[in-house]
């Protein structure tokens, strides 16, 4: 059993870096994303606000898998041929930032009008009372929903397998096809998953713990 | 149960008189054979303590030919053959609007038709299809189901009823310039083929230095050399020729086989439907309904009828 | 909208929107135009790429692959439901080796990937002798993910109710199992009804999953016409795409409607009012995939 590990140990760490390339990429992809679509959401031009309603509501409707496969085979036939990675990592991120959106839009929601009203009071526009005042309000109060965000972001880079990315689930696989010790593989793949999402999930609690605003 | 197990017996002489008739008719040379299982059919009857045990005892006395015992019988008597067909292998087996297609598929049809039963298919995946077997899910798989001693240790194969070889396929005028599975052998040249498939074993044994790329499917790695993600694709000629059919204009086959694929249909293992499969196959060499079959499926994609495979029918 | 950040334009301003609105509209004009030339020159828009999803018997196979789906969907619902809930009840028992179990069990399947516990469900329990069929091993890898994420969603809607709720029931006298059956799941339950469908929403995405092991679904059904029609594989994306949208659509829809019901209700909102602050992470919690 030890040794099961020891001879893979390369491919796991292989897989390992893959995913988590993959889920830092795309998570900070979708908080670009989920920053632009909340603030056209928020903003007062209609096509701006259409579109990003649009957006938000045609990635969460659609299954990644259908996404994954749009972006790699769908985008190649106009003509953007990318490596499986690099489309994970876009598609993923979009995906992620409709979700990040929301997110977003329901912490800029969370602070009180009164707040807008004295910023404007003072003379401050759309962009300057968003980067000034709200913003940092609105990210203290999401910190909670952005981690999970994150958690689900890391465990869904493992829908990239079927897009040629060989990411830690994908090295799972190919060694339960390649040495039948199926629990092995399979342990080891999800002991590695839960070992650093525990990490994670630890570390935001303290995030939360320490800024966020209790209300 | 008493009047359960004569019935049974009953349907073994029934089928065991239809199948001798069927050899005279055919075939000359088995007769001989096939008066010998009627008359243990018939000393069947006679002792009903040999039923339960029968068809390891006439495999054993080897004297069986084309002739079903216990298992063909049980399978009459429910009035269908469960089957395990792949649903997404051009030419082979294909789930359509029009039910399963494909060459296995019809083959598992010649089966049925010979035991006068109707056939029920199920989705065969490449990773089932032992366990299938071994849990008596389906009575046969017909899921171009390579022959090989690993699996001959679980499960027993009929026929052959097909080679295929593994090949390559490239895009049309094969800019690569890839001659066999050698040219594979470079990180240059990214390859693709499915996951989990024994085409992908034979690869990474065969070209370890390869560069590999795997979808689910096949038709996802046509698409992906069309796009030019990928150099070559290569899995057995036969797919590989349903999917130059598709896009003639783009693809080509290097036409150099580097193994050898004997595709056999899997039953239980010490079935007695092994034998009597057999004999459905010899049968279907010999009417042409096994060309035909051919010509309907695979011919249909440009490919020559080949001459039938012999059949393995040791221990018959 | 429902913004806090906009107040009423005065001319200049309006100038403004007006202007970046004709600039947005503009580019995304381009946009389609540009999609539609690029797919146009690499001839993926011919009538007969698309033609095989317009036959009657073609949708009729396609649509029992939606069935498929559904029918994955609905029976790991049913049974996520009954073992979430015995894990929230088992995450808010007093006995300590029950909560601690629960807890492992939730953080576990929480923290592994969806697809991998597919894998586990059908090459895992293949290993060991169980060959269940794809159905019931995506129904059971389903079944372990959502009953985790929604026993959180059912811990939570239990403390979200008022603690008065609690203390009023032990002052008369009531038992923890009495105090639970007839003061506090009624409440709980109806407080969650709108994330149970939201949840089945994400679910029933997750089912495109199942074609990984082949399960017969809508996926799978779609991306097999390139085997036996003209189609291929971008249009067969396309039409799984378009299908699965108003599939989650409706039901995101039913979610939010019920939702919106239950919070114009004037004793849910007495509820709401005086809950526990985690109740607001249940929205976001269950968004996600």
């Amino acid at each position: 059993m030890i040794e099961f590990y020891t001879d893979n140990a390369q491919r796991f760490i292989d897989g390992t870096l893959v995913t988590v390339r993959l889920a830092l990429l795309s998570f900070a992809l979708s908080v670009v994303i989920g920053v632009v679509i909340a603030s056209c959401r928020v903003s007062p031009v209609g096509p701006l606000q259409r579109f990003a309603s649009g957006y938000v509501s045609l990635f969460r409707n659609l299954p990644l898998l259908i996404i994954f496969f749009l972006a790699l085979f769908g985008l190649g036939d106009l003509g953007f041929v990318y490596g499986g990675f690099a489309t994970a990592a876009v598609a993923l991120g979009m995906y992620t930032g409709a979700y990040m959106a929301e997110v977003i839009r329901s912490g800029i929601n969370s602070v009180s009008s009164g707040q807008a009203e004295a910023g404007r009071a003072i003379g401050l526009g759309f962009i300057a009372l968003l980067s000034t005042i709200v913003i940092p309000q609105a990210v203290r109060t999401v910190i909670a929903p952005i981690g999970n965000l994150f958690i689900a972001n890391f465990k869904n880079t493992a829908v990239a397998l079927t897009i040629t990315v060989t990411d830690l689930t994908f090295v799972s696989r190919q060694l339960i096809n390649q040495t039948a010790e199926t629990w092995l593989s399979l342990f080891g793949a999800a002991a590695i998953y839960t070992v650093i999402l525990l990490f994670v999930g630890w570390g935001f609690r303290a995030l939360e713990a320490r800024y966020a605003i209790k209300r | 149960m008493r009047m359960r197990r004569s019935q049974r017996v009953g349907v073994v002489v029934m089928a065991s008189a239809a199948m001798i008739l069927a050899a005279c008719g055919d075939d000359a040379d088995p007769a001989t054979e096939g008066s010998d299982t009627g008359s243990e059919a018939m000393s069947e009857t006679g002792s009903e303590m040999m039923s339960e045990t029968g068809s390891e005892m006439m495999s054993e006395t080897g004297s069986e030919t084309a002739v079903g015992g216990e298992d063909v019988a049980a399978i009459q008597e429910a009035g269908t053959i469960r089957v395990g067909t792949k649903y997404d292998q051009p030419l082979f087996g294909v789930n359509s609007p029009s039910g399963v297609v494909g060459f296995d598929a019809e083959i598992a049809r010649l089966v049925a038709e010979s035991l006068g039963v109707e056939v029920e298919f199920s989705e065969a995946v490449s990773a089932n299809r032992e366990p299938f077997l071994e849990t008596d899910q389906v009575d046969m798989v017909a899921a171009t189901y390579t022959i090989n001693d690993e699996r001959d240790e679980v499960v027993d194969f009929a026929g052959p009823y097909y080679v295929a070889g593994q090949d390559i396929m490239v895009a049309a005028g094969n800019p690569e310039g890839i001659e066999g599975i050698d040219s594979l052998n470079s990180a240059d040249i990214t390859t693709c083929t499915a996951e989990g498939s024994t085409s992908l074993d034979n690869l990474n044994e065969m070209a370890p230095d390869a560069d590999v790329i795997t979808f689910d499917t096949y038709s996802k790695c046509a698409d992906a050399m069309g796009q030019g993600r990928a150099a070559a694709v290569t899995t057995d000629n036969v797919i590989l020729i349903g999917l130059i059919s598709e896009a003639p204009d783009d693809f080509e086959l290097v036409d150099n086989p580097f193994t050898e694929e004997p595709y056999g249909l899997g039953v239980p293992e010490g079935s007695d439907l092994r034998c009597y499969v057999n004999g459905v196959l010899q049968e279907a060499y010999d009417s042409g309904a096994w060309a035909t079959a051919y010509e309907e499926t695979v011919g249909t994609a440009g490919a020559k009828t080949p001459e039938p495979p012999e059949i393995n029918n040791d221990g018959c | 909208m429902s913004s806090v950040l906009v107040e009423e334009l005065g001319p200049r301003g309006r100038a403004r929107v007006r202007a970046v609105t004709i600039v947005t509209l503009v580019l995304a004009a381009g946009a389609i135009a540009f999609v539609i030339w690029k797919l146009q020159s690499a001839g993926q828009l011919g009538w007969r790429l698309w033609e095989p999803f317009t036959v009657g018997e073609n949708l009729k196979f396609l649509l029992g692959g939606l069935v498929n789906t559904i029918k994955a969907a609905a029976v790991a619902m049913v049974f996520s439901i009954a073992v979430g809930f015995l894990f929230a009840l088992g995450r808010l028992s007093r006995n300590m080796v029950v909560r601690g179990l629960c807890v492992a069990y939730v953080e576990f399947f929480r923290s592994i990937p969806l697809l991998l516990a597919i894998f586990a469900s059908f090459f895992g329990l293949l290993a060991v002798g169980f060959d269940v069929g794809p159905f019931t091993s995506l129904v059971i890898a389903l079944v372990a993910y959502n009953s985790a994420v929604l026993s959180e969603i059912f811990r939570a809607g239990i403390k979200s109710l008022d603690k008065g709720q609690t203390e009023a029931a032990q002052a008369i006298g009531m038992p923890y199992w009495p105090m639970m059956r007839i003061v506090i799941l009624p409440q709980a339950v109806r407080r969650m009804i709108p994330a149970i469908v939201a949840q089945l929403a994400t679910l029933s995405k997750d089912v495109s999953l199942g074609f990984v092991i082949s399960y017969v679904e809508v996926v799978s059904k779609g991306t097999g016409f390139s085997n036996f029609s003209a189609a291929g594989n971008l249009q067969s994306y396309v039409v799984v795409g378009v299908i699965y949208f108003i599939l989650v659509y409706l039901l995101a829809k039913l979610a939010n409607y019920l939702d919106e019901r239950q919070t114009k209700s004037p004793v849910t909102a007495a509820i709401v009012e005086g809950g526990d602050p985690d109740a607001a992470n249940i929205d976001t919690e269950i968004d996600l995939a």
